[in-house]
């Protein structure tokens, strides 16, 4: 597929627009760092506040771009390669950047009352938080595998610290440290790949493969092809793809809960952003033999994770089987390599990211004080308690589950539209299958809630109401808004998201 | 009447709505005035859904769709939602807002006193609303909502009272057996969407015949063998049918509506609706018919030995649900018109076991909530209205002419026998074998309930049940008796066949729905055969378990030996699939939950004495697993690396 080539690689100019939302985020990063060095707030709501305007303003320079993309003003193609090829800008960046904002902004929302009722705020939390979402931004719009393995490694080591961020918890500490030596340990086979394909071809611009392909006949094609299957595993540690998801179930069990929050949408959208761009407009020459890996990638991850998920009876391990579930659909929309299949997968990147946020905003309330009550039995009889929490929960996890009528739905119908296009008909079976033992596990939670009685021995058994903050209010009343309004009336989304795809230009 | 048919999403409409206000204010009804707004949002349905039947008959049967909206337009979907109303939704909208409504009337006497009463209510109107959702499809996405949202709700009364851990139990069970079916029916749609690029009915409907022809012919296979397995689930079909007579666990007005009257009959509404689909495949028809019959003859021999009330109705709706798969699996084959025979016996089986179940729970209700017929017996005196109406539905169901029940299973047992082919010959016979012992375990349940000696337990004053409950049974009752010879007798009465007719797809020129039956000698033999078997039942029922006394009656079984134990053992059809399904499944969890978390780490380490020592020594560390980790992701790389190799070489 030949999709960016009227580049003009080496000449592109210093373009500060094609990264003004990134600048954005990393500049709010550096205020807020200035402003530690000059002056403590005495309420760390204010870094909370001023993190979230500066958000808001990385979001609308991505809208204005995805603006000028679509009217054309960027290029010909609707794309633009700037500082030499190392970005592009394209209504895919453009697209993801600003999904990334979304989940930074719920990010910093659930942040703020996690921080506050946890007693672990400080402002350098958030600018961890803002420069790992640059870091995300910088990977979806990379056109070049170095700046792709700079990006990653931004939002990386931010990761690993934010996930170790609460001192108290040796849980935290723990998934931190695990978190660190698994994440070096795949980037290293990220950058090994890397020096693969640039020893192969000369090059490490994702459009300069495609031109070397294109004018090239390699006699033997081993060396590529090993160094894709390495940048494939770097790529898939941080989407939590199965073999590559062990670090997933401890790592949330022990991080904050705002930043598994995070972590969970966030690296998602950056990890699919760089498969994606790395094998479609890097390697679509061998198309043929990457989506065979994709195939099984996808295959055995939906597998596992829906299986998994049921054994688990701490309802954070849960969610993280369920997000490397998740992945696996998403997988899926690459895996069909058609403007349906990727197209679905943008919807899905943007569902899920707006399920999960609401369901860690509920799962982080029930928890109280120091995540204790993660288990499902501190969910026997919640809907006795606490019915609206309930309410909105289990209309996420039946959104998880794909039931019609919600955005989860439309998701997995959308890219399995897209795998229907392909006729990968093992494949859907496999979804269908997987989608269908998913559903096992968010329902059983919703039976504990709603089905079950209060615990026989209850631990407290006058457990006091849970206060709800209404930041957290806010946070659940915009993704239950989403979730239902994505399900019922998706043409809009659907229709941006195919403009979307790479495929347009 | 137009305007009746374009403002017709009312009909659904009217009981959600209720559903969510007794969600929502269920709190400050007081007790019967919740039943009673339940009862009138779903007879205000039954009102329209007659205005909609006239509105159709106008139209001279013609098809009324109406799309509401685009649901998914973009790029190369094309879902909408949308309802329909034709002839075949009309009998539909009949059954469950008329049997609904006479079921939401008998629950505000049999709820009574109970404190979640509104909570009821709230999940039954939602379960007719769903229902209705269900029949009123334009397309299949839209019967695929209205058939999880009455899942959902069947799951939700079944365990209504969720103190009690077995019937909390039994709602798990019925949700696990339906997700099975529920994936056969995605997977069937996927397949349709594939194919036709939409899930409409009118499209695929009118199509399929030419584009599933040919090279394409097996993808007809696939789908109905497909949809069948959802058929399997909700209709509870072997082998899927456990759930069913554990569900009978939620409150018998639950039993009485959804799991006997309306939602297990959608299985056979969703082959009688596709039915193009199934004709298009003989594979597919065998195992329809031969599944259904098997169902109904098995499920008929263990209903001869359970002594609990709902049990033996559970189980006998199971085998009544054999005999409708089979008439619809056998569709159109000769002259038959198996699709009219089983949507036939979906009206009448609709009446005659709501009727039987409502009375089931007439009398548990006056034996303060006893369930075992051994310790009934002799009520016949003490509740005469409940009699009087069960007995009437114990004739319709046996196939005593002239009830409702002889005509739909003789027109399902000439169908089968008329379709000239040997799986249909074969299947007929074993109908009319089953037929037979339709007729003597309700004989049976019949002569240990009412007849006899009492055997009720010290302090039980059995006393007849109110108004609000004994005249949905007279009204269903007198259903039961004309359902039949009103709707459908050979010769002389074509009318359910003439109505549904428009409704059936064209295949190879012919329309699906058959010819009208003609009264031949083929026929009165068939019909002859029927009458006998039916009343050879009755006689059977009488010489086992009217001449002896009370507690022999009971304990007859039990002296004929081996088979009739196995028999009550319900064949160890439930330990059999624990064994062969529930437990291999955990193992299988199980062991690939070990396989990841530990069994991976035990494989690095080394097997042998010393695993569990440094295992153990590495947990103090936590960096064990980190290790085991970074060995799997180590591994794996090696398996794609190879796969590199394989492929491109060096």
């Amino acid at each position: 597929m030949n999709i960016h080539a009227a580049a003009d690689i080496p000449t592109s100019p210093a373009d500060y627009s094609a990264i003004a939302p990134e600048l954005a985020m990393l500049g709010t990063g550096l205020v807020l760092l200035l402003m530690i060095a000059l002056k403590r707030f005495k309420n760390d709501s204010w870094y909370a506040a001023i993190a979230a305007f500066g958000t808001l303003f990385s979001a609308g320079w991505a809208i204005a771009l995805w603006n000028a993309v679509e009217s054309g003003e960027v290029g010909d193609d609707h794309v633009r390669f700037a500082f030499s090829g190392m970005v592009v800008a394209d209504g895919f960046g453009a697209f993801l950047s600003v999904l990334i904002c979304l989940a930074v902004l719920l990010g910093i929302l659930l942040s703020d009352v996690y921080l506050r009722h946890e007693n672990a705020g400080k402002a350098e939390y958030y600018i961890l938080l803002l420069f790992s979402a640059a870091g995300m931004q910088f990977m979806v719009i990379s056109n070049n595998l170095v700046m792709m393995f700079i990006s990653l490694e931004l939002l990386s080591v931010c990761l690993y610290i934010l996930s170790a961020w609460h001192r108290d918890r040796s849980d935290s500490q723990e998934a931190g440290l695990k978190y660190l030596l698994l994440g070096a340990f795949s980037s290293a086979f990220l950058l090994y790949g890397i020096a693969f394909l640039y020893g192969a071809t000369g090059t490490t611009n994702l459009v300069g493969f495609e031109q070397y392909f294109a004018e090239n006949v390699l006699f033997s094609s081993g060396m590529v092809l090993l160094g894709m299957v390495l940048v494939v595993v770097g790529l898939c540690f941080k989407v939590a793809a199965v073999p590559f998801h062990m670090w997933a179930p401890d790592v949330y069990q022990g991080a904050p809960m705002p930043v598994v929050a995070f972590m969970a949408a966030g690296a998602k959208v950056a990890g699919f952003a760089g498969l994606w761009r790395v094998l479609e407009v890097g390697l679509s020459a061998y198309e043929l033999d990457w989506q065979p890996l994709l195939w099984a990638i996808a295959a055995i991850t939906m597998l596992v994770g829906s299986v998994l998920a049921i054994v688990q009876t701490d309802v954070k391990r849960m969610m993280a089987y369920s997000s490397i579930a998740h992945a696996g659909f998403i997988l899926t929309g690459l895996v069909a390599a058609n403007e349906e299949g990727v197209r679905g997968a943008l919807f899905y990147l943007v569902a899920y990211t707006i399920m999960v946020m609401g369901a860690f905003a509920v799962i982080s309330l029930v928890a109280r004080r120091g995540e204790q009550d993660t288990s499902l039995e501190d969910y026997r009889g919640l809907s006795r308690r606490e019915p609206l929490l309930a309410g909105i929960l289990a209309f996420l996890l039946f959104a998880m589950a794909g039931i019609p009528g919600t955005s989860g739905f439309v998701a997995k119908f959308a890219v399995f539209g897209g795998l229907a296009g392909a006729e990968r008909w093992v494949l859907i079976v496999v979804g269908t299958l997987a989608s269908v033992l998913s559903a096992f596990f968010y329902l059983r939670l919703v039976v504990y809630m709603f089905m079950e009685g209060l615990p026989l021995e209850a631990k407290t058994p006058t457990l006091s109401r849970l206060p709800v903050p209404g930041v957290s209010a806010v946070v659940l009343a915009v993704t239950v808004f989403f979730t239902l309004q994505l399900g019922v009336l998706p043409e809009g989304l659907l229709d941006i998201a195919g403009r979307a795809t790479l495929f347009a230009g | 009447m137009d305007a009746v048919l374009e403002n017709a999403w009312l009909i659904p409409l009217l009981p959600l709505m209720t559903a969510g206000l007794l969600a929502l204010f269920g709190k400050f009804l007081k007790e019967p005035l919740a039943g009673w707004i339940a009862f009138l949002s779903v007879g205000a349905s039954f009102l329209l859904s007659v205005a909609a039947w006239i509105g159709v008959t106008d139209e001279e049967h013609e098809t009324f769709t109406k799309k509401v909206f685009d649901w998914i337009p973009a790029g190369g979907f094309d879902i909408s939602l949308g309802y329909r109303v034709d002839p075949l939704t009309v009998v539909m909208l009949f059954l469950i807002t008329g049997v609904g409504a006479l079921i939401h009337l008998y629950a505000i006497g049999y709820m009574h006193g109970d404190p979640n009463l509104s909570r009821f209510f709230f999940f039954l109107n939602l379960f007719v609303g769903s229902m209705l959702i269900l029949v009123m499809a334009n397309n299949f996405l839209v019967l695929f909502i209205g058939w999880e949202l009455v899942g959902a709700c069947s799951y939700l009364l079944i365990g209504f009272w969720y103190t009690d851990m077995q019937k909390s139990v039994a709602a798990k069970k019925a949700f696990v057996t339906n997700r099975v079916g529920d994936f056969g029916l995605l997977a069937g749609m996927m397949f349709l969407f594939s194919y036709f690029g939409t899930l409409d009915f009118d499209t695929i409907f009118r199509t399929a015949p030419s584009v599933l022809s040919g090279d394409n012919a097996w993808v007809a296979t696939a789908v109905a063998l497909l949809l069948f397995v959802g058929v399997a689930g909700k209709s509870a079909q072997i082998p899927l049918f456990v759930w069913l007579p554990d569900a009978m666990a939620g409150p018998t007005p639950v039993s009485a509506l959804i799991h006997a009257a309306t939602m297990v009959t959608a299985g056979v509404y969703l082959i009688v609706r596709s039915n193009v689909l199934f004709a298009l495949s003989d594979i597919a028809s065998i195992v329809v018919v031969l599944v259904g019959i098997g169902t109904a003859l098995f499920a008929a021999l263990i209903a001869i030995g359970q002594y609990n009330i709902k049990k033996v109705l559970a189980y006998s709706t199971v085998s009544q649900l054999g005999y409708m798969v089979a008439a619809a699996g056998i569709g159109a084959r000769g002259d038959a018109s198996g699709y009219v025979a089983a949507q036939f016996h979906v009206l009448t089986h609709g009446f005659f076991k709501a009727l039987l179940f409502l009375c089931a729970g007439a009398v548990i209700h006056a034996m303060h909530d006893e369930e075992d017929m051994r310790k009934m017996g002799g009520l016949a005196k003490k509740l005469p209205v409940t009699y009087a109406t069960y007995t009437v539905g114990l004739l319709a169901i046996s196939g005593i002419p002239p009830f409702a029940g002889f005509f739909s299973k003789d027109a399902i047992l000439a169908a089968l026998f008329e379709s000239g082919e040997w799986w249909g010959q074969l299947a007929w016979a074993i109908g009319l074998v089953t037929a037979f012992l339709t007729a003597a375990y309700m004989f049976r349940q019949w002569f240990m309930v009412f007849h006899g000696p009492p055997r009720w337990d010290a302090g039980v004053t059995p006393h007849e049940a109110p108004l609000t409950m004994t005249a949905p049974l007279v009204i269903l009752a007198a259903f039961s008796f004309t359902g039949g010879f009103a709707l459908d007798v050979p010769e002389l009465n074509s009318l359910l066949h003439d109505w549904l007719h428009p409704v059936f797809g064209v295949v190879g020129g012919e329309n699906l729905a058959g010819a009208a039956v003609e009264f031949d000698g083929t026929v009165m033999a068939l019909m002859l055969g029927s009458v006998v078997a039916a009343v050879s039942g009755v006689g059977a029922g009488w010489f086992f378990w009217h001449r002896t006394s009370g507690e022999d009656r009971a304990t007859m079984l039990e002296k004929l030996g081996p088979l009739p134990r196995v028999v009550r053992e319900k064949f160890y059809v439930d330990q059999t699939v624990e064994k062969v399904v529930q437990k291999p499944g955990y193992a299988l969890t199980g062991a690939l939950a070990t396989a990841d978390q530990e069994g991976i780490d035990r494989v690095v380490m080394g097997l042998g004495g010393g695993t569990k020592r440094v295992g153990e020594w590495l947990r103090k560390g936590q960096s064990g697993y980190v290790r085991a980790y970074a060995s799997v992701i180590a591994i794996s790389v090696g398996l794609l690396a190879g796969y590199a190799f394989a492929r491109g070489g060096f």
